[in-house]
C-alpha cells in the first residue's frame, strides 16, 4: 500500500464530505424557507423526538 | 420559515415544540436571574436538523438566588449531575466549572450552566436577544455573534451551525455587525467567505 496516497485519499474524502454537507445546508435552507413554521417544525419534532426517545433512561447516576 | 422581528427580538410563530424545546422552556421557567442560551440550541431552535447532548447557557446569579433556584429545580424533577448539593454547585460555578443539569432519570440532554468569566461571555450576555415562540420567550445570543462564534470554534458541526444560521437569517442580518464580530474573534476571513458563501462585496458596507 502506498501510505501517502492512502492518507491523501482520506483527506480528500473528508474534504468532499464537508463540501457536500455545505451544499446540503443550502438546499435545506431553501426547503425551510419554502415551508410554514408549522410544516418544518413538525418534521424537526419527529426527528428530534425520535433521537431522545431512543436514549436509555439511566436514573441519577451520581 | 416565517420570521418576524420586533426591535432586536425575533418572533417564531406556530413552531411545533419538540422534546428539547419543551425541556428548555421548562428549565428557563425556573430561572429568575439573568441568563442567555448560546451555541447549538440556537441553531436547532431555528430549524437545524440535529439533536444535541447539551444546551449551553451563561447565567448571572448570586449565592442566595442560586440556592433558591436549586430548590426550585429539585422540586420540578431536575437534578445537578456533577454536584452533590447546592453549596457545592455554587462553589463549582464560582470556580468556573460548568454545572450540568438534567431531568431526573436522564443524562442527555442536559443544561450546561456557566458564569460569564471572559470578555466574549460578557459581550454575549450584554447583547442577548429575546426569541418568542409558541407563547414562550427565551434569551439567546445575538445571531450575528453566534454565527461568528461558531466560525471561531471551527469544528465541522460548528461550521454547519454557522452556515445554517447565516442561511436562515441572510436577509435580516446586520452584515456590518457580523463582519465586525468575525474580525473581533480573529476568524480567518477566507474561511468565513468559504463557509458562508458570501457574495463578492457582501461585507464591504
Amino acid at each position: 500500500m502506498d501510505r501517502r496516497r492512502f492518507l491523501k485519499e482520506l483527506r480528500d474524502i473528508k474534504k468532499e464530505n464537508f463540501e457536500q454537507n455545505l451544499k446540503f445546508m443550502d438546499l435545506y435552507a431553501k426547503f425551510l424557507k419554502s415551508k410554514t413554521n408549522k410544516e418544518w417544525s413538525r418534521q424537526q419534532k419527529e426527528f428530534i423526538n425520535s433521537i431522545y426517545a431512543s436514549l436509555p433512561k439511566k436514573g441519577n447516576l451520581l | 420559515m416565517e420570521l418576524e422581528f420586533s426591535g432586536k427580538d425575533i418572533i417564531l410563530k406556530d413552531k411545533e415544540l419538540n422534546s428539547l424545546d419543551k425541556k428548555v422552556i421548562k428549565l428557563v421557567n425556573l430561572i429568575d436571574f439573568e441568563y442567555v442560551i448560546i451555541s447549538g440550541y440556537v441553531a436547532i431552535l431555528f430549524g437545524r436538523s440535529r439533536a444535541t447532548e447539551d444546551v449551553d447557557m451563561f447565567i448571572r446569579v448570586g449565592k442566595e438566588e442560586f440556592y433558591a433556584f436549586y430548590d426550585r429545580i429539585s422540586k420540578n424533577n431536575f437534578y445537578i449531575i456533577n454536584a452533590e448539593n447546592k453549596e457545592e454547585g455554587y462553589e463549582f460555578l464560582k470556580e468556573g466549572i460548568a454545572l450540568r443539569i438534567a431531568e431526573n432519570g436522564e443524562f442527555i440532554p442536559n443544561f450546561e450552566l456557566k458564569l460569564p468569566k471572559r470578555e466574549i461571555d460578557r459581550l454575549t450576555m450584554k447583547n442577548k436577544i429575546k426569541v418568542k415562540f409558541s407563547n414562550f420567550e427565551i434569551n439567546t445570543s445575538e445571531i450575528e455573534l453566534q454565527i461568528a462564534f461558531k466560525l471561531f470554534l471551527g469544528s465541522e458541526k460548528d461550521y454547519l451551525d454557522s452556515k445554517h444560521l447565516y442561511n436562515t437569517f441572510e436577509n435580516y442580518l446586520d452584515k456590518k455587525k457580523l463582519y465586525q464580530y468575525i474580525k473581533l474573534l480573529g476568524v480567518n476571513m477566507n474561511v468565513a467567505e468559504r463557509i458562508l458563501r458570501l457574495k463578492p462585496g457582501e461585507f464591504n458596507g
